[in-house]
């Protein structure tokens, strides 16, 4: 027996639709108001809701996403009085199962509630994968990056295609890697494509590979990125970017898994899996034809479409814990700690550059701190600060803002002749560490390299406590 | 972006790549390292910014070696000129997930406008006006 809530301000309807869940052999509850629908959602287990989209209290549509993030997660049939294509399209978009319009008769009922339900008895039978995701290099557990990873074990454990999108920078490489290193595909290679770095010139060359003699310069054959991916996956990244007739091409080679090479006469066959990723929005390429659909359909199996990171805040302060320490080993230095105050203007800030601005700011962060062991938001780039501080103050005082930043800046901001000894002291020893190992401690090629003389090459060592070995 | 161009050797295909990046890159945007150690020394201290990494393997032990620092390698936007065309070479290089796959023997035209078409990309998406992309 399932649990079925209803949330409807139409007390006819809702009590129609609690006899017929009742009818299926369900237990329904019903809500009048959306804030006393989440209340029971937040309180109670439920698997399926049927959800109103215009309440007396707001709108059904903006609190699916809600709906679908509290404990038991169920799954939501929009119902409403005005038909709106925007608005089933939005529902289906934010996860909705089914959209339903008024008036529904018992079959329209029936059918959606018999299939979710069949769903839900599957999905429990399968929900969790029997070993823990490797997530190499993905720092999160906010309930959006958790939807992502659910998705990424449900494309792990199948073959289908995969069309990962998001902003730049939220990491839609490293969730395609994933997929991979989570699949029965994981000892095989996983070959990339950048489709916006390959000249169309070299493009069918590089998938397709080539025959001896195809082409000037062809003076032996050589396999193509596909049958480089044969067993593995073949991960096409910026797939929007694809020119128009090599779409074609591609779409035949996605379609039999069988391509010829540049200047070949027999075909080849490639088992590679596609995993393609994209920031542009492809819906609406289709329409302006700088898409195929045919294509987009094909790489469209299962869509991941990642977060932009102002959409998942909860997850900077595991994202700063991480690069800190890992930038720090690479670094060489000991880790530094992070100032709650530091935290508090990452978290503040927009990110529009999505984890890679933010593993940036943190890199430019650890290298304005110096030799101090506590990062503090005056390591933090000015432009950044200043939106923050913008962002926190309702208007009218902006150049307060700036002046205020500005002014406390310039009390921590080092005098531009200690700047300068101390960048020039930097530089001179990477300049010299990098003489050392280029000459591997040679000191005569150094010499000539360098310009210096023995004695003064000498002296800068010593100052730098650099040895001949490095 | 800066370019960091691995090539053990002075001679034979390291100059030409040396010389192809040359023509395209400002000086003072390459960086050519002659040792393994050298090559993750300096992609560790650039950080996490903007870069891509042209990685001469001129022979599979050198391309073995470069599979030892996989960890720091990979995580780079890679051009990677391969020792040969056998399979199991393609397999090894593609731990390093390169952008680009090339081979020693050629005139390494391919990796300059892959190059070429990275700064473009990448110019784009910073707004333009960096005034450190090619000369093209």
């Amino acid at each position: 027996m399932a649990n079925v809530l209803i949330i409807d301000d139409d007390e006819q309807i809702s009590s129609m639709l609690s006899r017929m869940v009742q009818r299926l052999g369900h237990h329904a509850s019903s809500s009048l108001t959306l804030s006393s629908g989440l209340d029971a959602l937040r309180s109670n287990a439920f698997d399926v809701v049927f959800l109103d989209v215009r309440l007396p209290d707001g709108n059904g549509l903006e609190a699916l996403s809600t709906i679908r993030e509290t404990a038991s997660s169920p799954e939501v049939i929009i119902m409403t009085g005005f038909g709106d294509r925007d608005g089933a399209e939005m529902a289906i978009r934010n996860g909705a199962w089914d959209y339903l319009q008024k008036p529904i008769s018992s079959k329209e009922i029936t059918l959606p509630l018999k299939r979710v339900l069949q769903y839900r008895e599957n999905l429990s039978k399968v929900a969790r994968p029997p070993v823990a995701l490797r997530l190499d290099g993905i720092v999160g557990h906010s309930p959006a990056m958790r939807k992502c990873f659910d998705l990424v074990a449900q494309a792990a454990s199948s073959e289908a295609s995969v069309l990962i999108t998001g902003e730049t920078g939220t990491g839609k490489e490293l969730f395609a890697k994933a997929i991979h290193l989570n699949s029965s595909r994981a000892k095989r290679s996983f070959v990339v494509v950048d489709c916006a770095a390959l000249p169309e010139t070299l493009l069918e060359s590089a998938l397709f590979g080539y025959v001896k003699g195809a082409f000037t310069g062809a003076d032996r054959t050589r396999d193509g990125l596909i049958r480089q991916a044969d067993g593995g996956v073949l991960f096409l990244d910026e797939v929007g970017e694809l020119s128009l007739p090599m779409q074609k091409s591609f779409l035949r080679v996605l379609q039999e898994h069988r391509f010829r090479p540049v200047g070949g006469s027999k075909e080849i066959d490639s088992d590679f899996r596609v995993v393609a990723a994209t920031n542009r929005d492809l819906d609406e390429w289709v329409k302006t034809g700088k898409i195929r659909e045919d294509l987009l359909y094909r790489l469209r199996g299962i869509t991941i479409d990642l977060p932009p990171l102002r959409k998942h805040r909860e997850d900077i302060n595991d994202l700063v814990a991480h690069y800190v320490a890992k930038l720090c080993w690479a670094y060489g230095h000991p880790i530094k700690g992070i100032s709650p105050d530091f935290l508090e203007v990452l978290t503040a800030y927009d990110w529009p550059g999505n984890v890679r601005e933010l593993i940036n700011t943190i890199d430019r962060a650890l290298a304005a701190s110096g030799q101090e062991s506590l990062l503090f938001p005056k390591h933090l780039p000015k432009p950044i600060r200043i939106k923050v501080a913008r962002g926190s103050i309702s208007n009218g005082e902006d150049v307060a803002v700036e002046q205020a930043v500005a002014s406390s800046s310039s009390s921590i901001y080092p005098k531009y002749r200690e700047f300068r000894r101390a960048r020039l002291a930097e530089a001179q020893k990477t300049y010299l560490m990098e003489l050392m190992a280029l000459t591997r401690g040679d000191m005569k090629q150094a010499c000539q390299i360098s310009g210096l003389g023995r004695t003064r090459l000498y002296t800068l060592m010593k100052k730098h406590g650099i040895s001949r070995t490095g | 972006m800066k370019v960091i161009l691995y090539a053990k050797s002075k001679k034979g295909a390291g100059k030409r790549l040396q010389e192809g990046i040359e023509a395209i890159v400002p000086n003072g945007n390459i960086q050519v390292c002659r040792t393994i150690r050298n090559l993750t020394r300096t992609l560790n201290r650039l950080g996490d910014g903007m870069a891509v990494a042209v990685l001469l393997a001129a022979t599979k032990e050198e391309l073995s070696e470069m599979l030892t620092k996989a960890d720091i390698l990979s995580e780079r936007r890679l051009i990677l000129v391969l020792p040969d065309g056998d399979q199991e070479t393609a397999m090894k290089a593609h731990r390093l997930y390169p952008r680009y796959l090339s081979y020693r023997d050629r005139s390494f035209g391919d990796v300059v406008a892959v190059l070429k078409n990275m700064f473009r990309h990448t110019n784009q998406h910073l707004g333009g006006g960096e005034g450190d992309g090619p000369r093209v």
